[in-house]
């Protein structure tokens, strides 16, 4: 049964990029718009990583890895921050709030399959 | 993506009094749109870079004419500003035209959005395409290597069995016409027999005539010319048996020619099974080089179509990096819009703005950026972009 991964990100050009990327390299993944979007779409089901944006409508990246830190199911879910955001007090506080990684766009899609198969668990 | 406020330095005069009139607010914000836009656009490489600087060699001497035109004023003692309707005139061209330039923003990077994700989704569909292509490829391996001939001869004994099959039937309907052809050659020598035994009865028989006659002739009772008849007769018999021995004789010699020749050809032709499954053998060999030849010319054309297959998806995946820079303009679309709408509602709440006002304008704008290209541009430097960057924890 293959691995599923969570992509947070408000622009569906990079969802799509993203999905792309981890569907090629075996993963299921699963989709939200935003931090909001992703919190509801939580549910409890197994997910072996999160690949999530910061500047983000309505909930922001980083309010939403805290809320999942703070949730016991998804505590120990690794968490990759994929964003253009790349000032070192916001990897400072994303690192801080629980994050595995720091990824700044523009991506090459083999740098994130790389990321993720390193922390997927 | 979010933004507060949007308003370049290069459109701020650093040495201006600030008591910013509002037909000056008013170019303020059209060069602030004009730079942000431009600089935007700029990020999308040469072409959009091209567009923009177009943008602005169009738009910002425009604006600068009409700062040129109104500069003896600012330098003049304060004017009270044209008030309409009780509003202040720029608050209310500012309330008006901004937001058409918003909505013009907010079209446009709709528009950019849907068609990215066409194209997006078109590319997908390549890479999805070139992916199985290339499975394909991956699957198809025919063996080649030294002693692949012999595995397939191992691996397909009974087809060449099967192909015998019919050549052994042959073959055993040969050997027992040859068996046959060995028994008449024992008849004809039987006959040859029974001609010699023939020929030597008319001998006999011609001698015992011989002997009648003379016998006849000694005796003188009258009854020699009836004894010379019967003696007559039996000398026929005799030559007419001794003829017929010839006649058997010479059949027989002929018939044995005839078959023993046809018994010398069946015996040269002659092939056993083993010889014929040899000889099937490297017939099979040579045609399963032929055809694995072909299959190395196939394999060549394989690896080549691979190669292209394998460069096309790298060329695909670097469109998908391309991609992320088109959505970058729609965000800064957006935050452009976004900043205007800001930008409007403050110039109509605060008609009278300071140089306090536009540090505090700029020290908001640099904190709600996102992109280290957006602070480096905000103080007019060029930035480097280093490329995709990760950094674990």
């Amino acid at each position: 049964m293959s691995k599923t991964v969570m992509i947070v990100d408000d622009s569906g050009s990079f969802r799509t990029v993203v999905k792309l990327a981890l569907q090629k390299a075996g993963y299921g993944v699963v989709e939200a718009v935003d931090g909001k979007d992703a919190v509801s779409k939580l549910n409890g089901q197994k997910l072996n990583l999160i690949v999530c944006d910061v500047n983000m409508p309505n909930m922001d990246g980083l309010t939403f890895l805290k809320h999942l830190k703070g949730t016991g199911a998804y505590k120990f879910t690794p968490v990759i921050m994929l964003t253009t955001e790349s000032q070192e007090a916001k990897k400072a506080e994303g690192k801080a709030a629980g994050a595995r990684a720091w990824i700044t766009k523009p991506f090459q899609p083999s740098t994130l399959v790389d990321a993720v198969n390193k922390l997927c668990v | 993506m979010t933004s507060q406020t949007s308003l370049p330095t290069e459109s701020l005069p650093a040495t201006t009094t600030w008591r910013l009139r509002m037909p000056g607010a008013l170019k303020l914000g059209a060069l602030a749109a004009t730079a942000v836009g431009c600089g935007a656009l700029g990020w999308l490489g040469s072409g959009w870079g091209v567009a923009g600087a177009v943008g602005a060699g169009l738009l910002v001497p425009w604006l600068l004419r009409r700062d040129a035109g109104s500069s003896a004023a600012d330098q003049a003692p304060a004017e009270e500003p044209r008030v309409s309707g009780g509003r202040v005139g720029a608050e209310v061209m500012v309330s008006q035209v901004v937001p058409v330039w918003g909505k013009q923003l907010v079209v446009t990077r709709d528009a950019a959005t849907d068609e990215l994700g066409k194209m997006l989704e078109n590319f997908s569909q390549v890479s999805g395409a070139l992916d199985t292509l290339h499975q394909s490829l991956d699957h198809f391996k025919p063996t080649v290597e030294t002693g692949a001939i012999d595995q397939a001869m191992g691996e397909h004994d009974e087809a060449l069995a099967a192909l015998l099959a019919p050549s052994r039937r042959a073959f055993d309907q040969r050997d027992a016409a040859v068996a046959e052809l060995s028994q008449c050659a024992k008849s004809l020598d039987d006959l040859r027999h029974l001609g010699q035994s023939a020929r030597e009865i008319g001998k006999h028989t011609r001698l015992v005539a011989f002997n009648a006659s003379i016998e006849a002739h000694r005796a003188g009772n009258g009854d020699e010319a009836g004894a010379q008849a019967v003696a007559n007769e039996t000398r026929m018999l005799a030559a007419r048996m001794g003829e017929v021995g010839e006649q058997i004789d010479r059949l027989v010699s002929r018939l044995d020619r005839t078959l023993s020749a046809e018994r010398l050809k069946g015996e040269i032709n002659d092939t056993t099974p083993e010889e014929l499954k040899l000889e099937l053998e490297l017939k099979a060999r040579e045609a399963l080089n032929a055809l694995l030849g072909s299959m190395s010319a196939a394999m060549q054309g394989s690896g080549e179509m691979k190669a292209a297959c394998t460069d096309l998806r790298n060329q695909v995946d670097e469109i998908f990096v391309h991609f992320q820079f088109g959505d970058r303009l729609s965000q800064m679309l957006a935050i452009v819009s976004n900043d205007m709408e800001n930008f409007a509602r403050w110039v109509q709440a605060n008609p009278y703005a300071t140089q306090s006002d536009a540090a505090e304008w700029l020290a908001n704008l640099e904190a709600s950026y996102t992109m280290e290209e957006q602070r480096s541009q905000h103080h007019g430097n060029v930035h480097i972009d280093s490329g995709s960057e990760i950094e674990f924890f």
